[in-house]
């Protein structure tokens, strides 16, 4: 190199190496990168970390947005959350409605996406059909659902053409959660089979044009060649619809304003409640960090557990 | 090899009527709505289901349309996403252009941070947020409904990620021939990122037009709600009408989905992209 760079100055490339090297983007002023970040940097500032931090120390104060006051009270938000009997009934409707959201819908997209990952005629067709709900406005579904869901509605048509007895879905307690599950299914395992779709494009052909030489069943060649590699694409959606319908809140909000009897408040709404409605700010902030502190452990445990797995 | 070939056969079949089934499924809740913002309120929950109105009633639409200022609605909603779709891709394509191409100290850190707020949507941060914005007095303003979705990390991710494969080769001889940092982005890293631009604009433009809690947060007169803000508090007016509230949905819903057959590549990219948030 210092051979090399001796040889190189006296010449006319010499001087343009060297001037190359002073306009190049790189280490001379490198702070021309900062200066293209600082604009959105200060949105970020002022409406996320700002918030965040406000979040956080709203959390240790008792705070009522009319009189503008804030006292500080230590712990007490978190004690109070620990013992209020509506934070644990919000945790778990958020945790049944997690699950049972979460698991139909990896296994329904997935399947989707493979029927359409196949070379059928028309398959773009369907797969715009089928991608419509995913477009619908966020508050139309709950709007819609809520009238699908009246007792004379369609899902009960459903129901009865099934030879079920009709359910009335949200005045009951134990069928609501359903009525927050399946409007999400029809809106979200579109949006999720387009993910996987996109996964399944970039698993090479021969793979299986190989293993088909090799005499492999569909079922082999789905379990040791398509899910192996489709690892990744499946952490993608697994953590995108957990934090997704972790922090649900336009549904509920909508469709049964949380009832009956908190059976649909989720944890969102929860929080939302507890600040706009009952006015304690400090409360609702305290509960936020609780559902950050939810996801961020759930995002963080799964790319954990994925990338030892590897 | 022949046993293959019928295995094919029987295959596709099955894909297709599955594929049938499933669309027909999806398909027949909407389908419902748009039949029923054409019947009267009697015949809403008729038995058997007419699913196509014999006297389809098309005057709901202008009724429902007439009796809130749905005008107002589709304008500010316009207003609102335009502006913020269009700072937000200037300054997100900026700042994925400086992380991308700049090594400076604390990048990574930079980088690091910015994609932590993603874990920081709305709901979560409603009510410092909503805290922070009444203390700059801008509720129930355009400033409070624009300027929190302009720092969105997905964006600023989405651009670096394309200006990491854009060559150096380019900017590089652009720094050469004499043209400044400023310059250079704006006449050559711009127009080679088109297409990435396009899909962030697209997306960032479907996100915002259908955000619903927080324009429902700060939105207190009628005169600055959205689109969906005001399809809410038609059918909190309206409540049983139940043909006026699908037909002001269908409203809501048509241009979204015209938006989705003209941009399709977009959208599709756009969200396979993001892994995706909502």
């Amino acid at each position: 190199m210092a051979e090399i760079r001796s040889i190189e100055r006296p010449t006319a490339f010499g001087n343009l190496s060297r001037r190359f090297r002073q306009t190049w983007l790189g280490p001379r002023r490198p702070y021309w990168g900062l200066l293209f970040v600082l604009p959105i940097l200060g949105f970020l500032i002022v409406f996320k970390f700002w918030p965040m931090v406000r979040a956080i120390r709203l959390s240790f104060f008792e705070a009522s947005p009319a009189s503008r006051t804030e006292t500080f009270v230590g712990l007490e938000n978190y004690t109070t959350l620990a013992n209020d009997p509506l934070f644990h009934k919000a945790v778990g409707v958020t945790a049944s409605y997690v699950v049972g959201t979460v698991a139909p819908l990896m296994v329904l997209s997935l399947l989707l996406a493979l029927l359409l990952n196949q070379k059928l005629r028309g398959r773009s067709l369907f797969r715009s059909l089928i991608f419509l709900p995913a477009i619908v406005p966020v508050i139309i579904v709950p709007i819609l659902w809520r009238v699908l869901f009246h007792p004379y509605g369609l899902a009960n048509e459903a129901l009865i053409l099934m030879g079920l007895s009709p359910v009335d879905w949200l005045q009951d307690v134990g069928a609501v959660i359903w009525a927050l599950i399946i409007p999400t299914e029809w809106r979200f395992v579109p949006l999720y089979m387009i993910i996987y779709l996109a996964g399944l494009q970039s698993i090479p052909e021969d793979l299986y044009d190989a293993a088909k030489v090799d005499g492999a069943s569909i079922i082999q060649r789905f379990r040791s060649i398509t899910l192996p590699l489709l690892k990744p694409t499946i952490l993608v959606v697994l953590i995108a619809s957990v934090t997704f319908t972790a922090k649900t809140i336009v549904l509920p909000l909508v469709m049964t304003t949380g009832g009956p009897n908190n059976a649909s408040t989720t944890l969102s709404l929860f929080i939302y409640q507890t600040g706009f409605t009952f006015f304690k700010m400090g409360y609702a902030s305290a509960a936020s960090i609780v559902l950050l502190v939810i996801v961020v452990a759930f995002t963080i445990v799964n790319l954990r557990a994925f990338r030892t797995d590897d | 090899m022949n046993r293959y070939r019928l295995q094919a056969r029987a295959l596709t079949t099955i894909s297709y009527l599955a594929l049938a089934f499933v669309a027909f499924l999806v398909l027949l809740p909407l389908f419902w709505m748009v039949s029923t913002s054409l019947k009267t309120q009697p015949e809403v929950f008729r038995a058997p289901i007419e699913w196509i109105p014999p006297n389809p009633r098309f005057e709901n639409y202008p009724n429902s349309y007439g009796t809130h200022d749905f005008t107002r609605f589709f304008f500010n909603s316009f207003l609102v996403t335009s502006v913020t779709t269009a700072v937000h891709v200037v300054l997100a394509s900026m700042a994925g252009y400086g992380l991308a191409k700049y090594r400076f100290v604390g990048a990574r850190w930079l980088l690091v941070a910015i994609l932590a707020t993603l874990m920081l949507p709305i709901e979560v941060i409603m009510i410092p947020l909503f805290l922070t914005v009444r203390d700059f007095g801008w509720l129930d303003s355009y400033q409070g409904l624009i300027l929190p979705h302009i720092g969105d990390a997905f964006g600023i991710f989405l651009m670096r990620q394309y200006f990491l494969s854009l060559p150096n080769a380019l900017i590089e001889a652009a720094r050469i021939d004499g043209a400044g940092h400023v310059r250079t982005f704006f006449a050559i890293a711009v127009p080679l990122s088109r297409p990435a631009m396009a899909t962030l604009a697209i997306f960032m433009f479907r996100e915002v037009w259908d955000e619903f809690l927080w324009p429902f947060l700060v939105v207190t007169s009628s005169d600055m709600q959205t689109v969906p803000i005001g399809v809410r508090s038609f059918q909190a007016a309206e409540l049983a009408n139940f043909p006026h509230i699908m037909a002001i949905s269908t409203i809501a819903t048509v241009p979204l989905v015209i938006m989705f057959f003209v941009f399709q590549r977009q959208f599709v990219r756009g969200i396979q992209m993001t892994g995706l948030r909502e």
